[in-house]
């Protein structure tokens, strides 16, 4: 059980767009930790693709992403890998 | 019935005539109950049901598609996947059945209306998301209420769909097997599903016209005009047949540049120039490979510093730059560093220096902020061991700051070597875009591997004038005798010291100029990618020894107006049609 958090630069150039929230909802959904993303103050779900969305991240942002539970350390490494691989986008 | 011509917003390109096939998506009306303490888990048993009919339903359409249809609207029905077991409206539709106690359609109509709240309607982005979490609700709903099935009719071959608007549902079954010759939504922007989908699969679409549906019926006579965003509603014989010609001629025209697209742009007497692009981000370079571009010419690198708040890091450039090589499959790709400075600087900050055009910028700048410029010449040579990377510095002066600039990339590529990190030293050039540089171009050719004339400053420069100022733009003339001179004096320079010279201005794409920089042996053409084909067809027909001949004759005249009208006439001459717009479809009528 365990709480973990870490900050994720948005680098590909068209932001957390549609197709990239759908990627990390997709990613987040596959563990049972509570996982949030924290952006400018508004914190939401990250398994909520609405929530994704509403944080509108673009190039050069930051994400805080907070995750709580027994396979946080999984969720965190996934979710990372997802955020560092630029959404597999330039 | 006379015509009439609606105009909307042009998100495909060209042109198609057809019989109209309107769709009708007129919402459903949701009815509206109380339901009773015992219908309470039957309502959540029949979401749960309609929700995983929809989730099959998606998969069912997402399997129409194929992977050569492009990823970006498979990735919608994704979003719309992810949207439909999305917590906040599936956890809402609960809350409302169990508190409220309303039947389970209403439930999800008012999930839907508090979810779309949240997005703001003045942002395109999210006008689209709003439209998408309508969709997902629409069918939650027809699924509950036993209409979601889309075994609608199919609109005859050949046929224009005309609607309010499309999902990404309806997109795949009209065109998943290529039967539909346009399209047209009343609603919808240029970034909408509509358009991308039709712009992958090269239909012609008009999409925001605010009321094609209410105004065509079925069986109207269309014409569709997607570079121009323009619809004809019953257009006269006349008026179809002189679009079905512009559309003959368009796919003919298309059919030559596809044809050109593998051709070498060689000349009937044998010099070979090479065709590459003018880029600023890794999207383009489908566009770019599709005309036939053989390398990137140009890749304008400020990109990466805007929109942040930091500066970009060594691995942020070096991931861009090795991504870049990789999608150009081996092609040179040449890295023009930094050239921003003046009135554009990197996170907000600005220079308030009188005249900006002449102050600390692009090179300058770079070798005023090792900092940034180091971290990206790091990136270049880590890139160059892994590809055809070339480097090129902008707006150097003369000498002493080719010199400068040769001095950090050597002592970047030594720090990166010391790491022990794989490297290689690029080919290394500059732009000549200064009237200095043009001047004492001999001189910089013993310097470096490569030069580029980039025509836009260097006209600007030379003439000092302004293009954006109205008052003296008229000035601005690329065939002005001192322009023309300093070219000639730039390529010879290369020449003499056996070094490759290439233009990445404007001038470069425009078919107009091409004959001349025949004339002055450029090696190299720089260009957005669709001014490739036509640049390409020119120099396929023409012999540098008349471009050569032209050259000499219009170096005797004075001044641009005679200048121009002796090359205008020359190419209207040699390449009848070339100047007369014929390079891209205009309206054809009214």
């Amino acid at each position: 059980m365990g709480r973990l958090e870490r900050s994720f630069v948005i680098v590909n150039s068209l932001g957390l767009h549609a197709r990239p929230a759908a990627m990390v909802v997709q990613a987040s959904n596959r563990f049972r930790c509570e996982i949030q993303f924290e952006k400018d103050g508004l914190q939401i779900n990250a398994k909520s693709i609405m929530g994704v969305l509403t944080l509108a991240a673009a190039r050069g942002a930051s994400v805080l992403v907070i995750c709580e539970g027994d396979d946080a350390e999984q969720a965190m490494a996934a979710i990372g890998k997802v955020f560092e691989s630029g959404f597999g986008e330039r | 019935m006379a015509s009439t011509t609606l105009q909307g917003l042009p998100a495909s390109p060209g042109i198609a005539v057809g019989r109209c096939w309107t769709v009708d998506r007129r919402r459903l009306r949701t009815p509206r109950r109380k339901v009773t303490e015992q219908e309470v888990e039957t309502e959540l048993d029949r979401l749960d049901v309609a929700i995983d009919l929809s989730v099959q339903q998606l998969d069912g359409v997402r399997a129409k598609f194929q992977a050569s249809d492009g990823a970006e609207h498979l990735a919608i029905i994704d979003v719309h996947r992810a949207m439909l077991r999305d917590p906040s409206l599936v956890d809402e539709v609960r809350r409302l059945v169990r508190v409220e106690r309303v039947n389970v359609e209403w439930a999800v109509k008012r999930a839907v209306r508090k979810i779309k709240g949240a997005f703001d309607a003045d942002d395109e982005f999210f006008r689209e998301r709003r439209s998408d979490v309508d969709y997902v609700g629409e069918r939650i709903v027809k699924n509950l209420m036993g209409q979601g099935s889309d075994a609608a009719e199919m609109p005859p071959p050949g046929s224009i769909v005309v609607a309010r608007d499309l999902s990404p549902a309806d997109t795949a079954l009209f065109f998943h097997d290529r039967r539909v010759a346009a399209l047209v939504t009343d609603a919808g922007g240029v970034t909408s599903h509509t358009a991308i989908v039709a712009r992958a699969l090269e239909i012609p679409a008009v999409v925001g016209t605010g009321k094609a549906s209410t105004s065509a019926e079925r069986g109207d006579w269309l014409v569709v005009d997607g570079s121009h965003g323009l619809v004809v509603l019953n257009p006269s014989a006349a008026e179809r047949a002189e679009y079905e010609a512009a559309r003959v001629r368009q796919m003919e025209r298309e059919a030559e540049l596809t044809r050109l697209k593998d051709l070498p742009a060689e000349t009937v007497d044998g010099v070979r120039l090479r065709m590459v692009g003018n880029i600023e981000f890794g999207e383009e370079v489908p566009g770019l490979l599709s005309h036939g571009g053989e390398g990137v010419g140009l890749y304008r690198t400020e990109f990466l510093f805007m929109g942040r708040s930091e500066l970009p890091t060594e691995e942020d450039h070096y991931r861009d730059y090795r991504a870049l090589l990789d999608a150009m499959g081996g092609r040179p790709v040449t890295v023009r560093t930094f050239d921003l400075g003046g009135d554009k600087l990197p996170s907000g900050q600005k220079d308030h220096s009188e005249n900006p055009a002449l102050g600390l910028r692009a090179v300058r700048y770079c070798l005023r902020h090792p900092d940034l410029f180091y971290a990206q010449l790091r990136a270049a040579v880590r890139a160059a061991a892994h590809g055809n990377l070339r480097i090129m510095f902008p707006m150097v002066s003369g000498v002493a700051e080719v010199r400068a600039a040769k001095w950090a990339l050597a002592e970047a590529f030594e720090q990166v070597v010391a790491q022990g990190l794989p490297a290689r030293m690029p080919p290394v050039g500059v732009m000549v875009e200064l009237p200095s540089a043009a001047v004492v171009a001999d001189r910089i050719a013993r310097e470096v591997d490569f030069l580029s004339i980039g025509t836009n400053d260097l006209i600007q420069y030379a003439i000092g004038v302004d293009r954006q100022n109205m008052d003296v733009a008229y000035l601005y003339r690329p065939l002005h005798l001192a322009v023309l001179r300093m070219l000639k004096s730039v390529a010879e320079a290369a020449r003499a010291a056996g070094i490759s010279v290439s233009m990445c201005g404007e001038m470069a794409g425009e078919p107009l100029y091409t004959l001349v920089l025949l004339g002055l042996g450029l090696d190299e053409l720089s260009m957005n990618g669709p001014s490739i084909p036509e640049v390409k067809r020119v120099i396929r027909g023409a012999s540098a020894r008349e471009g050569r001949e032209l050259l000499d004759r219009i170096l005797d005249l004075n001044t641009a107006d005679d200048i121009e009208r002796e090359v205008r006439a020359e190419m209207a001459r040699r390449f009848p049609g070339l100047l007369e717009g014929g390079a891209r479809v205009g309206p054809v009528s009214g």
